[in-house]
Parts: structure tokens; sequence; C-alpha cells
């Protein structure tokens, strides 16, 4: 079992899929969704030995492959996964089944939607798993066009808009990131893409500054944080509803992902500098995010508006620069993927019966379908972070990491947290409750095939909620070695800074064994006062 | 020059382009004896002969030996090579893809294929030039041909004016070029190009020999179509036949980049201080310039002519790097251009492949002919989009490595120019995905028209060439490193 | 370089008497001619019959096919004079100048079965 390549086979799987599922005949719709049926199973399959084999309390890189791919420029092919990746690849595949499922009565050009489909669970799988950068580039972009096609052919009516804002907006971020990783390979003298490689570069400020920000292109639309969210409600509300899932399950997190693999121990200094405007960012995108979802009057626009609220969280945790945050950013991806995926998937059902999305159209819906209301309220409880469910095991941390860094953003954002319980608990009560109205008249009660899909999720709501410590034992690890490497180089590189964010005893410590001249220490004592 | 050497003949170097020049004759009388349909039939004997050619480059390249004829005007290295083979695959599609098109149109189909021979013809003679002369002549039998070609059309007046302004702006590019070679030989008293160079960089820099060079580069850039120099290329593209204009944005454009390669990286090296800025300017305006222009047209073939415009600022960025002496960066430079080359026949050939196919359907050629296409025929439909997603440059397609090399150059050469240059294709890469997400759009995502025309029936030879060539747009991202090897194999820059 | 220069002085003498020897001929005659002007003077030579249709006219295509055979062939001698003129010095080089010949003369008259093939060379 050992010496199977896992994670090759994790990304090859779904490929493959894809590729049979291309060569089989159109009208054949039955064999394709259960050849994809059976490949996401298998996917999902080896990602449960991926998680097995994995050894928990290790920070590094595991069950690492590797292969030359273009060695005239030193770009190979390099897999690895460790505590935050781990985490990630797991929900992916966990939310490949699902989605073919709640896709299974697909008619209308069904193979290509399934094609589509498992092409982008392979790139997904591989974006988090790649640590060759160049490799990594490729299957971030490689996403590009299964998921323009999602939804720019399944999609709703502004389809073809929101697939090419979506398009172009990735492809933007994405091609400054290139440039900018082409910049650290010839800054590390040319040797390769490897990920260890264009670690730790002797980088000036300036420089640091300049990468940091077209990372941040790339990763900060992707996110979406504040300023470059406008594709989000957009893509989310036209896309199909295995679309929205895929994105909101796992497309977003790539963003948050590429912070913490990239961003964080790359540019450390320009992390420091800008990290309290990161956090700034972050308790606007919670703010803002959740105050528009509060006037949507379409469902689905007003959980796309709450993934941009629970994805400020995810950055506040990232830049609040303690093990902490840090960790508890991870876990919140996986709970923003769960919840928000749930509720798509959810919203989806309902509109597959009225297609109809507008809030004001139903009313009694928990009355005329009991299974459906029921999962709803457990989902946006789980959303609105409910100690209990799984999003009180995300945030919460986000929350104590975030007030050690900078108090106001922690009180700032707690208010966030009161608002999602505000715009989801208001939206379930003009729905759900009151008389049987509108829309929910006649309105039929799940299927057992759709409370098989959402059943899984709500179960590991429930358990994450209750019994987090297997997320958090394999994330640790790794965040701490991540958190402390940066710390250290900003232990070097601005004490004051460093202090004035983390409020750290440590910084003092460190003081004493380099003392550095004593106008600067002077000089950093004033700043500390201000 | 020395007599005796250039009175030496080497057969075996010539082979290729005698097997060439020998089919492009037997077509030229064959055709007189055939009659009616069976006009068609010279195709083939074409075929043939770039098959040949080809098997002559291939032996060649097994012998492995540097060969030369006429002293240093014709040399056979591994660079000649890696163009004459590349030249000659373009050649093979682009006689696959005339055959149906021509047989149908049934007009001067001898001629034709005479007249494409003998543009490959010079197009294999201009990487083996290795003297400004030699350069000249095969710029010239590339260029003539395409006069005639782009005008086989007659009946149509569009097909007219494109081939008269193509003759017009060819004639005084001609003569631009050949002034401004003149004038380098009256400095350098050479005109070989490893001479010029020894010269250019002992001696020092005079403002004439700086205008000389300028008017050289101007004299390629009509022929990659660069702006300014590409007002020509829109008119004569959409005006010629369809294979004539695949001929026309690839091949022709290949060829004019060889040479340029080979004046630039050679013969020009030293005075790279003051060519490189200027083709940097050139190569943002052209790539801008042909992308902006794209975005607004509704005629597929006028599109891919301003795509095929844009993708000529592309090529022209590692240029734009160069400097002198830097041998490391310069070598990078040359192979990066030549895997934008390679990749960039594969992707637009085929693009022009599919749009012949459904111009059979629908001789508009607008984009909206293309509505449904996903439904009728889901094969072209998504032959066309692998094509013009490459040629956007996304990844896992051939177009990507293509836009890595050009940004690794830009970036590895380090200055605010480079810097800049790889911005500009940066942003120029998300305007040009603009228009050809537009048209997967119109194929994928709208519905045909009704009554719902038939679905398009490409033929053997279209059809061979579509699905190579969709194959080969994606084979060519997971080979990679066959292709950039293959591009650094062949790079000849300045010995200095 | 200046020597270079002056040899052109003799071409921009000889220039400059051309002209000269227009100018004077042209205003010499223009004072001792008789001035006596009138309409039918203006009007096109036709071999003294009256002007017929528009001054553009159209020249049957042959006439053009066949200026252009007569180009062909009539460059062709003049390329093949300072070929000759220098062969009988070429000395151990005549084989290959021969040969280079031969094959210019081969791909000329190939364009003769090409042309009669397609009509060119009749008439009517």
């Amino acid at each position: 079992m050992a010496d199977l390549p896992l994670l090759t086979l994790l990304i090859a799987v779904p490929a493959a899929v894809a590729v049979l599922v291309a060569a089989m005949p159109r009208h054949a719709v039955g064999p394709i969704r259960s050849v994809s049926l059976v490949g996401s199973l298998v996917t999902l399959g080896i990602a449960v030995a991926i998680v097995a084999a994995f050894e928990v309390g290790q920070p590094g890189f595991q069950l690492e492959e590797q292969a030359a791919w273009i060695p005239q420029w030193g770009i190979s092919y390099r897999l690895g996964v460790d505590g935050i990746s781990l985490l990630l690849v797991g929900l992916t595949a966990f939310f490949m089944p699902l989605v073919v499922l709640a896709a299974w009565h697909q008619q209308e050009r069904a193979k290509g939607f399934f094609v589509s489909l498992m092409a982008m669970g392979a790139a997904m799988l591989g974006v988090f798993l790649a640590l060759d950068l160049i490799l990594f580039y490729v299957l971030f972009e490689a996403m590009l066009v299964p998921m323009y096609a999602l939804i720019g052919i399944w999609g709703g009516k502004q389809r073809r808009y929101a697939a090419i804002k979506f398009f172009l907006y990735t492809l933007i971020g994405g091609l400054l990131m290139l440039v900018a990783i082409l910049y650290l390979y010839w800054s590390a003298g040319a040797q390769g893409f490897d990920y260890d490689l264009l670690r730790g570069l002797d980088l000036t400020g300036t420089e640091q500054l300049w990468l940091f920000l077209a990372f941040f292109a790339a990763f900060g639309i992707k996110v979406p944080i504040f300023p470059f969210h406008t594709w989000l409600p957009d893509a989310h509300t036209e896309a199909p509803t295995v679309g929205s899932v895929i994105l909101a399950a796992v497309l977003l997190k790539i963003g948050g992902y590429g912070f913490l693999r990239f961003s964080l121990p790359y540019f450390p200094e320009a992390t420091l500098t800008l990290a309290p405007w990161m956090l700034a960012l972050g308790v606007i995108g919670v703010l803002y995010g959740a105050l528009v979802a509060m006037v949507q009057r379409d469902i689905k626009r007003l959980i796309a508006y709450s993934s941009v609220s629970h994805l400020g969280f995810v950055v506040l945790g990232a830049f609040a620069l303690n093990q902490t945050g840090a960790a508890g950013s991870v876990v919140q991806m996986v709970n923003h993927g769960l919840s928000t995926g749930a509720l798509f998937l959810l919203v989806g059902f309902l509109y597959d019966r009225t297609h109809d999305r507008a809030i004001a159209s139903y009313s009694g819906i928990m009355r005329a379908t009991p299974v459906f209301g029921g999962l709803f309220l457990v989902t946006a409880m789980s959303s609105l972070a409910l100690p209990g469910l799984n999003g009180f095991t995300g945030e919460f941390p986000i929350l104590l990491g975030t007030f050690e860094a900078l108090p106001l953003a922690g009180v700032l954002a707690t208010l966030g947290v009161i608002l999602a319980a505000i715009y989801l608990l208001w939206a379930y009560q003009r729905m759900f409750h009151g008389p049987v109205e509108g829309r929910a008249v006649g309105l039929t009660d799940l299927t057992p095939r759709e409370v098989g899909v959402v059943a899984p999720i709500v179960v590991l709501m429930l358990v994450i909620g209750v019994y987090p410590g297997p997320l958090y034992e394999r994330v640790n690890p790794t965040v701490e070695a991540l958190v402390d490497e940066v710390v250290a180089v900003a232990e070097d590189a601005d004490l004051a800074t460093l202090r004035h964010l983390t409020g750290d005893a440590g910084a003092d410590a460190e003081l004493v064994i380099d003392p550095p001249a004593d106008d600067e220490v002077a000089v950093d004592d004033e700043e500390v006062s201000r | 020059m020395d007599v005796d050497q250039a009175t030496q003949i080497d057969l075996f170097a010539l082979a290729p382009e005698l097997a060439v020049l020998g089919a492009s004759l037997l077509v030229l009388l064959i055709e007189l004896f055939l009659h009616g349909p069976r006009k068609r039939f010279v195709n083939p004997i074409a075929v043939l002969g770039v098959l040949v050619a080809f098997g002559f480059v291939v032996a060649l390249w097994l012998d492995g030996a540097q060969r030369s004829s006429f002293g240093q005007m014709f040399v056979v290295d591994d660079y000649a090579l890696a163009f004459k083979g590349f030249f000659l695959a373009v050649a093979l599609f682009v006689l696959l893809i005339s055959y149906r098109y021509f047989s149908e149109i049934r007009t001067f189909q001898g001629e034709y294929y005479f007249l494409m021979l003998a543009a490959f013809l010079g197009m294999m003679l201009m990487p083996s030039a290795r003297d400004l002369v030699m350069l000249f002549i095969a710029l010239e039998l590339v260029s003539v041909p395409g006069f005639i070609m782009a005008g086989l059309r007659k009946f149509d007046l569009r097909s007219n004016e494109g081939a008269m302004k193509f003759f017009l702006f060819g004639v005084l590019s001609a003569a631009v070029l050949l002034f401004g070679l003149s004038i380098v030989y009256g400095f350098t008293g050479t005109t070989t190009l490893e001479g010029v160079a020894a010269s250019l960089s002992a001696g020092e820099a005079n403002p004439l020999l700086l205008a000389a060079t300028l008017f050289v580069i101007a004299g390629f850039g009509f022929k990659v179509s660069a702006v300014p120099f590409h007002f020509w290329a829109p008119d004569t593209y959409e005006g010629a036949p369809i294979p004539v204009t695949a001929f026309l944005a690839v091949a022709s454009k290949a060829a004019g980049f060889a040479g340029l390669l080979q004046v630039t990286f050679v013969a020009f090296e030293p005075l790279a201080d003051v060519w490189a800025p200027v083709l940097g300017v050139v190569a943002i305006l052209t790539m801008t310039l042909g992308n902006l222009t794209a975005l607004t047209q509704t005629n597929m073939v006028r599109l891919l002519a301003y795509s095929s415009v844009a993708h000529a600022g592309y090529v022209l960025v590692p240029f734009a790097v160069v400097q002198p002496g830097d041998a490391a960066l310069n070598a990078d430079a040359f192979s990066a251009v030549l895997v934008y080359l390679f990749a960039y026949g594969a992707m637009n050939i085929g693009a022009f492949a599919v749009v012949i196919a459904v111009a059979r359907r629908h001789p508009g050629r607008r984009v909206s002919d293309y509505a449904g296409l996903g439904q009728r025929s889901p094969g072209l439909a998504v032959a066309l989009t692998t094509f013009l997603v490459s040629l956007g440059g996304i990844p896992p397609l051939v177009g990507f490595v293509a836009k890595l090399a050009v940004f690794f150059v830009a970036v590895e050469a380090g200055t605010t120019l480079g810097i800049v240059l790889a911005a500009a294709v940066a942003i120029n890469t998300v305007i040009s995905l603009v228009y050809y997400l537009r048209v997967a759009r119109v194929v994928w995502m709208e519905e045909a028209p009704e009554p719902e025309p038939e679905p398009v029936q490409p033929g053997l030879a279209l059809g061979f060439t579509v699905g190579g060539l969709a194959v080969v747009t994606v084979a060519l991202f997971v080979l990679a490193p066959l292709l950039w090897g293959a591009a650094d194999q062949a790079v000849l820059i300045a010995s200095g | 370089m200046t020597e270079y220069y002056e040899s052109y002085t003799t071409v921009f003498a000889l220039l400059a008497a051309g002209i000269l020897l227009v100018a004077v001929a042209f205003t010499a005659s223009r004072l001792v001619r008789p001035d006596r002007s009138y309409g039918g003077k203006l009007s096109t030579y036709e071999c003294g019959i009256d002007p017929v249709g528009q001054g553009w006219s159209q020249t049957h295509i042959r006439y053009y096919l066949f200026a252009f055979l007569f180009v062909i062939f009539d460059v062709e001698t003049l390329f093949i004079f300072p070929w000759a003129v220098v062969l009988g010095e070429a000395g151990e080089l005549q084989p290959f100048m021969l040969g280079v010949m031969l094959v210019f003369l081969f791909f000329v008259t190939l364009t003769l079965p090409y042309e009669y093939k397609k009509g060119v060379l009749k008439w009517a």
C-alpha cells in the first residue's frame, strides 16, 4: 500500500475518468454517470488511504513524489502533502461523489458536464498537492476552462457574463503570479521551481513587497478579498448547483491555501509589513459580506455574500500570524466548504423544483417539507457558527488569534459572527416559517438520493463540531512551523512591528540574546508606546 | 569570398530543397495533362514531394555533420534543420487543408501548388542562408508567390484588393530592406552574417549604420506583420483563399522570424543596444493593437488575422531583451522564439483548418456561423476550442509552454523593459482571451439558428489535420521538454 | 572618402549638362518659332482621322502576354552576354559556369511547353 504513488493516483484517477467519459457516446447518460460516480468514489478511497498513511505530528511534507518534467528549466513534477493540504485534499475528495450524485439527473449535455466535473476534480486535487510552482500554476489555470464551461453552458440567465468575469478575474491574478514566480526563479539562481528551493530567498524589502502583491493578486481574487470579490456573487448565482458547490467548497479555498503555502513563508517581511492591511481587508470582507448578504432578495446570492464574509475570517486567521489563528483558518476553510457547500446543494434542490430563487416567493417551507427544512436549519446553524456544530470550531480560534494580534480587528470580526446569525436566521424565518404560501405550496420533500447527498455533510458537521481534535492534530504541527518561521524572520527584521502585532513576550527575550544598538532600541520603544 | 569554395556543391545538403523544387516543377507540368476534376491529383504529388524532402531532412539530421554549399552561403546545421523540419510539417498540413478547398474551387490548381511549393522552397533556404544576399533571395522567394496566391480568388474583389495591398507593401518593404542591406554592405565590406558581426563589433556605431539596421528590421517587420507594418495583413488574410491565409499567418510569418533571428542574433548582435528597445516598443504595440482590434471582429478570418498580428508581438518579446555579448541570455531568448513559433504553428494551422471545414457550409465565415457547432459537430468544436484556448495560453496546452518561454526570458533579462514586456504580455493574454472565449461561447453556449444547418463534414484530409493538430497541441504540453530541447539544440547566436 | 565622392562630380556635371541642353533647346525653339494655336492642334493625332472615344482604351490581354514573353527572353540574352564574355577566361571554373547556365536555361525553357499547353502562344 505504501509503495503506491497515492498522490499521483489521486490526480490521475479523476483525470482518467474524464478522458474515459469523453470517449463514451453522447447519449449513454446512464453509463456516463455511473462511471463518474465510481471514479469519484475511487478517488475518495485513495484520499482516505492518504489520510490513513499521513503521519500525525510531522510538520513537513509527506508521501512525496518527484520526477523531472522540463529539466532545462528545472521544472519538476513534485507532489507532497502536509497538514494544511491534507485537510483540503480530503475536503475536495469528499465532495466529488456528492457532486456527482447531486447532478445525477443531469440530462442536458450530460457527457460534457461530467467530463468538466472530473477534470475540475483532478485539477483541484492537483493544486493542493503540487510542490513545484510551475506545476501549481498549470493546475491553477487548468481549472479555468472546465469551470468556465460549467458556469457558461449549464448556468442561469446571466451565465455568459458570469463565466467570462470569473475567467478573466482569475486569469489576470494568475498571470501576475506567474511573473512573480519567474522573478523568484531568477532571484534564486535559476535552479528550478521547487517549492523549497524558492523558500527563504534573500530578497530586499521592496522586492518582497511587489512579489507579495503579485501573489496577492492571484490569491486575493480567488479568496475573494473585499475589493476583488465582485466576480463571486455573479459566478455563484449563475453557476448550476454543482458548480456553486465546487466553487464554494473547494475553489475559494485555493486563495486561503495560497496565502498560507506561499505568501507567508516566501515573503515574511512583506507579510509583516502588510499584515495590518490584510487584517483590515479581512475585517472589511467579514462585515461587508455580511451586511450585503442581509439585503439580498435572492437566496443564492445571499449565500454567495455569506461566503465573502466567511472567507474574510480565513484571511484574518492567516494574517493574525499566530498558531491559533492560522490553524483556525485552515479548519475554517474546511468548515466553510462543508456548510456553504451543503447550503448550495439544498438551495439547488429547491431550485430544481420551483426554478425560483427569490426569498420572497417562499413561506412556510418547514411545514411543507420538514426533512428539507430540518437539514437546512442544521446547515444554516453550522454556517453561523453555533457552538456544537463545525462552524464554531474554526471561527472561534480565528477570533482568539485575531484578538491576540489586533484587538480592534477581533472585536469587529465578532460583530461579523452576530451579523451572520441575523442574515441567515432572518432569511430562514422568512422562507421556512409562517403559513405555507407562494412556491412552497405543493412542494415535495427531498428524495432519498438528495438526502443521501446532504446527509454525509451534515454528519461531518456534527462530528467536527463535537470533536475537532483530529483536524487540529494534523494541522497544528505544520502551522506551528510556518508561524515560527515567519516570526523568526520578523524578529530579525523588525522588532517593533512584531511586538505591536503579536504582543508577544518572546520578542523581548530575543532582545537580550541579540541586543541592537541603543538608539535603535529607543526608537523601537517609542513605536511600541505609540 | 573564396571562389573555389563558392563553387563547392554538397548535393546531400541541398537534397530537401531539390526534392521540393522537383515536386513543384512536376506539379506544374503534370497539371497541364490532367483534365477536369482529375486536376486535383496534383495535390498528392506535392504531398509526396514534401514527404521526400522531410525524409532528407531526417537523414541530414541523423547524419549530424554540419554541411555547407556555395561557401557559407548555404549552411545546414541543427538550426537550419529544425526550421526546415518545421516548415515541411507546416507545408504538409497546408497541403492537406488545401486539397478539398481547391478541388472545389477548381481554379489554378497546378499554379497554386507550384507557387506554394516555391514559397516553401524559399522558406527552406531562409534558415540555411548565412549571407545577406542569400537571405534576401530567400525572403523574396517566399514573398512573390504569396502575392499571387493571395489573389487566386480572382472572382472576388476582396481577394484582388488584399493581393494588391500585399504586393504594394511587399515591394516597398523589399526595397527598404535592400537599401538597408546595401548600406550595411557599404560599411562592413562583407555580406556574410558573421563577417558583418565581426566588423560591427570592431568598429564604432555610425548613425547611418544604425539607420540601416532599422531599415533591415523594418523589412522583416513587414513579413511578420508587426505594427506599424501590419496594415496589409487583415485585408489580405480575409481576401485570400483560407489555406493561403493559414500559410501567410504561419509559414510566411515564421520564415520572416527565421530571417529576423539570423540578422539580429548573429549579424547585428553587437548593435543590440539600439534595436532591442525598438523591437520592445514594436512588440508592445503589435500585441496590444492586434488584440484590441481583434476584440471587435465579427468575421472569423479577420479575428484570426488580428490574433496572428498579436502573436507576432509575443514572438518579438524575446528579441527585445537581447543584450550584446550576453551569450547565455541571448541563447535563452533565441530558443524562446523557436519554442513560440513551433507551438504557434501547430495551434494556428489547426484553427484555420477548422475554419476551412466550417466555411464549406458557411461561406460567410462570420463568427455567428459557429453557433451551436458544439451540438452539430462536437469533434470539430472540441478541436477549435482546444486551439483557441491554446492560442490564449491556458494550460494544459502547448500555447502555455510558448507563453511561459516568453515570460521566462522577459523576466530573465532583469531589466525594466523586460518586466514591462512581461506585464504587457500578461495583460494582453487577458485581452486576447476575451475574444477567444467569445468564439468558444458562440460554439458551445448559443443555439444554432433555425432551421438547424447540417453537420459539417470535414472530409479525410481536413479531419486528419484537425485531429492530428489537436493531439499535437495537447501532447506538446506534456512533452514540452522535447520541444524545448529541440529549440535549445538549434540555438544560433553570434559567437563572441 | 572624399575621393569617392569626387568621382561623383562627373555624374553631376553630366546631369547638369543634360538639363542645360534640353532647357536651351526648348527655350531657343520657343523664341524662334511662329505661334499660331487653335483647338485642332491640341487634339490627339490619330493618323489624320478624327479621334474617337475616351482617352482610356483596352488592349487585349494577349499583347501583354507577348510583351512579357519578349521581356523574359530578351532579359535572358542580356544575362547570357556577360557570361559569354568571361567564360573564355574562366579557366578551370568553365565546367561549373557552364553547368550553372544550363540550369538557368533549363528553367527558362521549361516555361515554353507550359505556355504552349496553356494556349498562350496561340494568337486567336
